[in-house]
């Protein structure tokens, strides 16, 4: 054990380390300040530039562009009343009432220090949980992690967007697109059609930045400039005792992130909903939610935040990744060569502490990036969108180029772009297809393995304890789901 | 989610799932002349994810026929002119590739790019468009020690 940490220690401490991490929370938090920008395009962006890094660097700049973009995302809620993401739509509501109000500084510091609180708290769950659930995991075989797959699908696929169908269609287009190439067992083409460049299959890259980035930038031709109306950083910044006041809600909010983004596909947005409406549930000013208070914002930020580092729990320990920052975070360990999951915490352990010390790292500096850098971030994200937008369909050129060296690939995101729009405009969510894209493999080599051995018996799906576990999960799932569609219920808050 | 949405997406997807089913999995996958049992074959899979998204695309259709019509009026194709042009100035950068290279060209989609999006400044114009490439350049050819080709601009460029 000690021996691993300071293996561990000796893998983090190099200055690269520490500066790449730092250059990630600065860029995350510049790029979720500005508009029309998520965290998932600048993770997905980010990523061709960690090709030539150590394996730890690179994920550790991953990580802090996570990190800073989740919360750069709440300067723009509150600043111009847009959220960057669907999770910090919650913290609009009384981030920009407050804004409005003079007290913009106020806000963006509560912000930022439920933001720290609730990423130290998912960190340190993250650290707790991962190996244990790692270690019973490792108990895992092909029928196992087939039911396994099998549930993150549908539980992504159902709770990503507003439609089931959908979801699970666009998961369906994931799995097909992951099977081009050499089949896994025989070797034969598989919708090659004559081309070598498929014969590899779809590289992960293009298709990511093609469905996560490119879709943004032909809409960006389609919407008028809209000057949006920049309120002041004005006001004081929040006190002592405005956090104390708040605490309350941090910590329960850092709870609800830790807990919900431990499950694959639920998110940020669900747990800031739940954690707001928790927090004026219990607050005595429950009237002034809505109208600027800053309860709410510390309360909707810590259950965004919350997610951030709870959502690497089944990423590390299972090698299913919750969300499609964690899809493109495994995408990175598995172009250096790393396959996260159980067998990882056998075999890289020292990895695996080394991005644990750097992650939270990333809690501090996220403190310092937010207090000193406010004014200044919020001058650079005010680049015009007919520059930025040609900028980053650059970006993703060089971006689908890199990986591979190859053309071809430039091509594939291009026209992976085209499907992205395709979908967009017929409100088929994207995340599904990603996830499913990026499982897929996992799925059929286990499905296949499993009939293998049982020689084309289906029951060996329901062989075990933990395949019944997973299938009840399922039906558990999709039952819910179904229920909740049938029923009404509003899905803006699908837990609560 | 509106009517018209739900009846495109399951048309779409009924169309992909039946075009998988009787031409691409026939035509595109290679079968083994032998497999010990169905599921080992390598069309057994894609068939059933076929066949999946045959399914789920008549259920969003029906779905979306019994949905009540949209009451917000369609905006025409208007706000659609400039993509259409964004996509083939992306189209004419990616088939010039191998005669341009990426920093030409990325310089004059760039400038191209934002001449669509409306911008207008000179300066901005052309600083943008000749920096921003240059500096992935030094980054993926000189930093990371990928190499980028560069078509006309090579001899230059290998020597900075």
């Amino acid at each position: 054990m000690l021996d691993t940490l300071a293996n561990a220690f000796a893998l983090f401490a190099s200055i690269d380390n520490v500066v790449v991490l730092f250059i990630g929370v600065v860029v995350g938090t510049v790029v979720g300040a500005i508009p029309g920008m998520t965290t998932p395009m600048a993770v997905a962006l980010t990523l061709p530039f960690t090709f030539s890094m150590p394996p730890v660097t690179g994920i550790l700049l991953l990580l802090g562009v996570y990190k800073g973009g989740i919360y750069g995302g709440s300067i723009t809620a509150i600043l111009i009343n847009a959220p960057g993401t669907p999770a910090a739509s919650c913290t609009v509501l009384d981030g920009y009432p407050l804004a409005r109000k003079g007290q913009a500084r106020r806000a963006l510091d509560i912000a930022l220090y439920a933001s720290c609180v609730a990423d130290f708290i998912s960190n340190i769950s993250l650290i707790l949980f991962a190996g244990i659930l790692a270690s019973f995991a490792l108990k895992f075989q092909s029928p196992e992690v087939f039911t396994l797959v099998v549930f993150s699908l549908t539980i992504i696929a159902g709770v990503s967007g507003d439609q089931l169908l959908k979801g699970l269609g666009s998961a369906g287009l994931g799995l097909l697109l992951a099977t081009v190439g050499l089949d896994l067992l025989y070797g034969t083409n598989r919708f090659v059609f004559g081309d070598v460049n498929l014969m590899s299959g779809l590289n992960f890259i293009p298709v990511l930045i093609g469905l996560f980035a490119v879709p943004e930038i032909i809409n960006y031709f389609v919407k008028k400039d809209v000057e949006l109306e920049q309120s002041k950083l004005a006001g004081v910044g929040a006190s002592w005792n405005d956090f104390k006041s708040c605490l309350k809600s941090i910590i329960r909010g850092s709870f609800i992130g830790v807990i919900l983004g431990a499950v694959p596909g639920i998110g940020g947005a669900p747990s800031a909903f739940l954690s707001y409406s928790e927090a004026r549930r219990t607050s005595k000013n429950k009237d002034n939610f809505g109208n600027g208070e800053i309860e709410g914002v510390a309360a909707a930020e810590a259950g965004n935040n919350g997610v951030a580092g709870a959502t690497m729990i089944p990423l590390l320990a299972l090698g299913i990744p919750g969300d499609i920052i964690t899809a493109i975070i495994l995408g990175a360990f598995m172009i250096h060569g790393l396959r996260p999951g159980p067998l990882m915490f056998q075999q890289n352990i020292d990895m695996i502490y080394a991005i644990f010390i750097g992650i939270m790292l990333s809690s501090f500096y996220l403190l310092i990036v937010g207090k000193a850098s406010i004014r200044i971030i919020s001058k650079i994200a005010d680049i015009p969108q007919r520059v930025l937008f040609p900028i980053v369909l650059i970006l993703c050129v060089f971006g689908a180029y890199a990986v591979n060296n190859s053309t071809y690939d430039v091509g594939v995101m291009l026209v992976m772009g085209l499907v992205g729009y395709a979908m967009l405009k017929m409100a088929i969510p994207a995340a599904p297809f990603l996830i499913a894209f990026i499982l897929g493999p996992l799925l059929e080599d286990n499905f296949r393995q499993s009939l293998t051995i049982s020689r084309g018996d289906y029951s060996i799906f329901f062989s075990s304890t933990i395949c019944w576990v997973f299938w009840g999960l399922t039906a558990l799932t999709v039952g819910l789901l179904i229920w909740q569609r049938v029923g009404g219920v509003k899905t803006e808050v699908p837990l609560s | 989610m509106s009517k018209s949405s739900d009846i495109a997406a399951g048309a779409a997807f009924l169309a992909l799932g039946l075009l998988l089913i009787f031409v691409l999995i026939p035509v595109g996958v290679d079968e083994p002349r032998k497999v010990p049992f169905a599921a080992a074959s390598p069309s057994y899979y894609p068939k059933l994810i076929g066949y999946v998204i045959a399914l789920l695309g008549a259920g969003i259709l029906v779905q979306g026929l019994r949905r009540p019509a949209d009451d917000t009026p369609s905006v025409g194709l208007a706000p659609y002119a400039k993509v259409p042009v964004a996509m083939a100035i992306m189209a004419v950068f990616y088939l010039a590739l191998p005669v341009l290279g990426f920093i030409l060209g990325a310089m004059l989609a760039l400038c191209a790019l934002m001449l669509l999006a409306g911008e207008r400044s000179p300066k901005v114009l052309v600083l943008v468009s000749i920096l921003l490439p240059l500096g992935l350049y030094l980054f993926f050819a000189k930093v990371a020690g990928i190499p980028i080709p560069s078509g006309p601009l090579e001899p230059y460029l290998i020597r900075i």
